[in-house]
C-alpha cells in the first residue's frame, strides 16, 4: 500500500533580508506560514518547488517542508525544525514570534 | 597587540569592497547562488534558520578595547543588541541582512577586523591559547606564529578551494588550552635540547561525525621552517584529500586512510622541495610581527588592598579562586569573565556588556582582551591591586559569575535555536543544567567538570571532548540527547564514549542528576574530579547510574 | 560599458572563450603547439615539462587541485603556457594568475553571465597580496 502523502509547502529564505518565507498562491512570497500554498500530491509539490526556484533573484535555498492540516484545513509545520523557523529562537523573544 | 599596518588596512578594506561587488553580482544575476555561496562563506556569511549569520574572526582570540567597542556597536546597529562568542574564537551575529553586510565589513575594517576565511573550504581563523602572552606556564607567546600563519593563509591562492575546511590551532604552553589535537593541524611550541624554539606538530585531529585525536607528524620543527612545512602539508592535502564525499573530505580521513607514515613521507618530500622554492619572510618582517606582541609595561604597585579584600570579602575570594589564573608577573592576574551567567545563553554577550568589558580592559588590562574557546572573555593583564575594583564593576554588569571550569561553565553551540544543520536544541539544555546545579548550590561541591553540548553530529560544541558530552539528535520527530563520558581536551585528548541510548528532553536533566549523584558518592575524596573518578572506576558505575532500570534487568 | 561588452561578444562565435589578460578572445587551438591536457588527478612527477602548453581541466570550480598543480609546475621550472579549462568564477581569476596560470577557457554561456568587464576588474586583486609581501618583504 502506498504511504499516505504528507501535505507540503515550499519555504525558503529571502535573499536580501534572510527572513524565512513561504511560497503562496499568487506566486509571491509571504512571511506568514498560513499564507503558504499547500501541495496535496507529490506532483503538485514538485511543480510548486520548480516554480518557486525560478525566483532565484529574490530567494535562497527553497525546499519542501511537511505540514499537517487541522479541521479548518489550516496548515501548520510538522517538524519541530519548521516550527522554530515559523516562530524564531526559543532563547530570546526574537524573530517572527514578535510579530504575531 | 598586533597593530595593523597600512598593508593590512588596505587589504581588509579591499576585501570589504570586493564583497560589495560580489553581492551586487549576485543580485544582478552574474552569480548564481551556487557560485555566490562559496564567496559569501569565504567572508563568513552563512544562512541559518531565521536569518543570515555573520562570523567575524578574532584572530588567535586577541583584541583591544576599540575593537570590542566596535563589535558592540555592530551588534547595536545591525543586529539585536547581542552576539555570540564561539569555541573557535569568533563572534557570530545572528540577524544581519545581506544588504548590510558590506557595511558591517567596512565598519569592521575600520578597527582592523574582518570576517575573511571564517568559513568555506579554506584555512580558517587560526586559534590559540586564550592566556597567550600572559600565562606563567608559557614557553613562548604563540601569537606571533599565529599571526604569521594568518598572513600566510589569508587569500593564499592555492588553498581557497580545499577539499574541506582547514583548522589550525597553536599553543605556546605545555598545558594546552587550545585543544590542538582536535584540529587539522595542531602546533605545540617547544624548545629543543639546545634551547631553540620550534614546534611539535599534530595532524588529522577533528571532531564532527568521525572524531579523531591528532597524530604526531613531527617531533620538532625549527621555528624558521614553519611556513614551508605548512605549505607542504597543505599541498599534500589539496591534491590528495577526498573530494568525492563531503563527509570524508577532511584531512583526518586522508590521514586515517593513508596512514600517518605515508602522509609523513609525502609531507617530508614536499617539504624538501618547498624549502628550496619558498622565499622566507625577512627577519625584518618577522621582528616587526614580534614587536607587536611585546609585553605591556607592567606597573608596580602595592597589593595590600588585594590581600585584605581576599580575607574580608568571601564573594571576592570565591571569584578569585575560580576565575583567576596565574600571570607571568607575580603581581598580575588573568581574569576569566564567565559568559555563562546562570540561566542565560552560553557565550552570548549584550552590546552593553561588551562595552563594559572594553572599558575595563582599557582601564585595567593594558587595553587587551581575549576570547577563550570555552566561550568566555579574558582580561589578561590585571594588576592585583586593581582586582577588587574590577570585580565590583563586573558584579554591577552581571558579569561576575564565578563558575569557570565548573559544571555550569558549559560550552554549547547555537543548536536548533539558530543553526540550519541542527538536529536538536543545545541552549535550553545548557540553561537547564546550569540552573539546576546552581540552585542546589552544588557547583563548587562537584568541582572541575567540563560539560559540552552540540546540537548535531558536527560537534561544534566539542561534546566529544567534554568530561560529560551531550549530543542533540532527532528521534521520531522529537529532540533526543545522547550522553558521552570521559572525553578530555588537553594533550591527553580523548574522545568521550557513548554511554547508551539517548534521553528525551524531559529525561535528560534527571539523567545528568543521577550521573552527578553517582560521582559524588563514588569519589575517593572531594579532590578527585569527575574525570579522575571515571578514569579510576571505569564507565560501569556511571552507566549504571544513567540507566538504572537496565541494571536491574541485567540482575534479574 | 554595456555597449563595449556586447561588442566584445559579437566577435565571438566559438563555444568557448579564452580569458587572457582580462580580455575575452576566441578559443583557437594552435596545431603547431605541443599541448598536454591533464586534470586534477595528474601526478606532478609524471608530467612532461617540455610541452609548449599544459591545459589543466577543472571539473568544478570548487575543485581546487588545479591551483596547486599549476603552482608546482611553475616551481618545477615549467616555462610554457598554463591554461585552466572550466567555468572558474571571476573571483578565482586572480588566484589562478597568482598560481601561475596564463589563461582560462570558459564556456560561452558562462562568459555571458560573467562578462569581460568583471574579469578585468578583478585583475587588480593580484597586487597587494599577503603571500608576495611575506616572501618579498
Ligand atoms: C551556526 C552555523 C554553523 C554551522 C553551519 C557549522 C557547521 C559545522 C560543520 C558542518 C562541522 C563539521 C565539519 C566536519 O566534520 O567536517 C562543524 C564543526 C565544528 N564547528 Fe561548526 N558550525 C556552525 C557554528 C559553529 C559555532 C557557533 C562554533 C563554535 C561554538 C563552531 C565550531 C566548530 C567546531 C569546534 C567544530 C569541530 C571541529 C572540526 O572538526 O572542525 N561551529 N561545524
Ligand atoms: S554542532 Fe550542529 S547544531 Fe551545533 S552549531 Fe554545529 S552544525 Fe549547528
Amino acid at each position: 500500500m502506498a504511504r499516505k502523502f504528507i501535505e507540503k509547502i515550499v519555504t525558503a529564505n529571502a535573499l536580501l533580508q534572510g527572513d524565512v518565507i513561504y511560497f503562496t498562491k499568487q506566486n509571491v512570497w509571504s512571511r506568514n506560514h498560513q499564507d503558504a500554498i499547500i501541495a496535496h500530491t507529490i506532483e503538485q509539490a514538485n511543480e510548486l518547488l520548480e516554480k518557486a526556484e525560478q525566483q532565484q533573484d529574490i530567494i535562497v535555498g527553497a525546499y519542501l517542508a511537511d505540514v499537517f492540516l487541522d479541521e479548518a484545513k489550516t496548515a501548520s509545520p510538522l517538524h519541530f525544525r519548521e516550527i522554530f523557523r515559523s516562530k524564531g529562537p526559543s532563547n530570546y523573544f526574537h524573530g517572527k514570534q514578535t510579530k504575531t | 597587540m598586533y597593530q595593523y599596518n597600512q598593508f593590512d588596512k588596505h587589504f581588509v578594506a579591499n576585501r570589504a569592497k570586493q564583497f560589495r561587488s560580489q553581492v551586487m553580482r549576485r543580485l544582478d544575476g552574474s552569480l548564481s547562488e551556487e557560485e555566490f555561496r562559496p564567496l559569501r562563506l569565504m567572508n563568513g556569511l552563512y544562512l541559518q534558520l531565521h536569518a543570515y549569520m555573520l562570523r567575524v574572526a578574532i584572530p588567535y582570540g586577541s583584541l583591544n578595547s576599540k575593537q570590542m567597542h566596535q563589535l558592540a556597536y555592530i551588534a547595536k546597529k545591525y543586529d539585536k543588541d547581542y552576539a555570540h562568542f564561539t569555541t573557535r574564537q569568533n563572534i557570530q551575529y545572528n540577524w544581519p541582512k545581506l544588504k548590510d553586510v558590506p557595511d558591517i565589513l567596512d565598519d569592521l575594517a575600520q578597527v582592523d577586523m574582518h570576517a575573511i576565511q571564517t568559513s568555506g573550504n579554506c584555512i580558517r581563523n587560526v586559534t590559540s591559547d586564550h592566556f597567550a602572552g600572559a600565562s606563567i606556564d608559557e614557553i613562548a607567546d604563540p601569537r606571533p606564529s599565529a599571526e604569521l600563519l594568518r598572513q600566510y593563509s589569508t587569500d593564499h591562492p592555492q588553498f581557497q578551494f580545499l577539499p574541506r575546511k582547514f583548522k589550525i590551532a597553536i599553543s605556546g604552553s605545555p598545558n594546552d588550552r587550545a585543544v590542538i589535537k582536535s584540529h587539522d593541524i595542531g602546533l605545540l611550541m617547544k624548545k629543543d635540547e639546545r634551547g631553540n624554539l620550534g614546534y611539535e606538530i599534530y595532524i588529522g585531529g577533528g571532531l564532527g561525525r568521525s572524531p579523531f585525536v591528532g597524530k604526531l607528524l613531527k617531533d620538532f620543527l625549527p621555528k624558521a621552517d614553519l611556513l614551508p612545512y605548512i605549505e607542504a602539508i597543505m599541498v599534500v592535502y589539496n591534491l590528495n584529500g577526498r573530494r568525492d564525499n563531503k563527509y570524508k573530505a577532511r584531512i583526518k580521513i586522508l590521514v586515517h586512510e593513508s596512514g600517518i607514515e605515508k602522509i609523513k613521507q609525502e609531507v617530508e618530500e614536499h617539504f624538501i622541495e618547498q624549502k628550496q622554492n619558498f622565499k622566507q619572510p625577512s627577519d625584518k618582517l618577522i621582528s616587526a610581527i614580534n614587536e607587536r606582541f611585546k609585553l605591556p609595561n607592567f606597573k608596580q604597585a602595592n597589593i595590600d588592598n588585594y590581600e585584605i579584600e581576599l580575607k574580608q570579602n568571601a564573594q571576592f575570594s570565591s571569584f578569585v579562586k575560580n576565575n583567576i589564573s596565574e600571570h607571568k608577573n607575580k603581581d598580575y592576574s588573568i581574569i576569566s569573565v564567565s559568559l555563562k551567567n546562570i540561566g542565560e545563553t552560553p557565550g552570548d554577550a549584550t552590546s552593553d556588556q561588551m562595552q563594559i568589558l572594553a572599558n575595563l580592559a582599557k582601564q585595567y588590562s593594558h587595553d587587551e582582551l581575549r576570547i577563550s574557546h570555552e566561550q568566555n572573555i579574558i582580561l589578561p593583564h590585571v594588576h592585583k591591586s586593581d582586582l577588587p575594583e574590577v570585580f565590583k564593576e563586573l558584579q554591577k554588569a552581571n558579569l561576575a559569575t564565578n563558575n569557570i571550569g565548573l559544571i555550569s561553565d558549559i560550552i554549547a553551540c547555537p543548536g536548533m535555536d539558530y543553526c540550519a544543520l541542527a538536529t536538536a536544541r543545545s541552549i535550553p539544555v545548557a540553561k537547564q543544567i546550569a540552573k539546576h546545579f546552581n540552585e542546589l548550590n552544588l557547583e563548587e561541591e562537584i568541582g572541575q567538570l567540563k560539560l559540552k553540548i552540540s546540537g548535531c553530529i558536527n560537534a561544534c560544541g566539542h561534546h566529544h571532548v567534554g568530561h560529560i558530552g551531550i549530543l542533540g539528535l532527532e528521534k521520531q520527530g522529537k529532540e533526543s540527547y545522547q550522553i558521552t563520558l570521559g572525553g578530555e581536551e588537553n594533550l591527553s585528548m580523548n574522545i568521550g564514549k557513548r554511554a547508551g541510548p539517548g534521553f528525551s528532553s524531559d529525561e535528560l536533566l534527571p539523567a545528568i542528576k543521577r550521573l552527578i549523584e553517582a560521582y559524588l558518592n563514588l569519589r575517593q575524596n572531594p579532590e578527585e574530579s569527575f574525570l579522575a573518578s571515571y578514569k579510576r572506576l571505569g564507565e560501569k558505575p556511571f552507566i549504571n547510574a544513567l540507566y538504572p532500570k537496565e541494571e536491574k534487568a541485567n540482575v534479574a | 560599458m554595456l555597449h563595449k561588452q556586447q561588442k566584445a561578444f559579437s566577435n565571438i562565435t566559438a563555444k568557448s572563450i579564452i580569458v587572457r589578460n582580462g580580455f575575452f578572445e576566441k578559443a583557437e587551438i594552435d596545431n603547431s603547439k605541443n599541448i598536454l591536457e591533464i586534470d586534477g588527478n595528474a601526478k606532478i612527477s609524471q608530467i612532461d615539462l617540455s610541452k609548449d602548453m599544459i591545459i589543466i581541466e577543472f571539473e568544478k570550480f570548487a575543485d581546487g587541485r588545479g591551483f596547486s598543480l599549476a603552482k608546482l609546475l611553475r616551481q618545477n621550472g615549467f616555462k610554457g603556457i598554463i591554461r585552466a579549462k572550466g567555468n572558474l568564477l571571476v573571483d578565482q581569476y586572480p588566484l589562478a594568475i597568482r598560481c601561475g596560470f596564463d589563461e582560462i577557457e570558459i564556456s560561452l554561456a558562462h562568459a555571458q553571465r560573467q562578462p569581460q568587464n568583471q574579469w578585468q576588474e578583478v585583475l587588480t586583486r593580484t597586487n597587494n597580496n599577503y603571500l608576495d609581501r611575506l616572501m618579498l618583504a
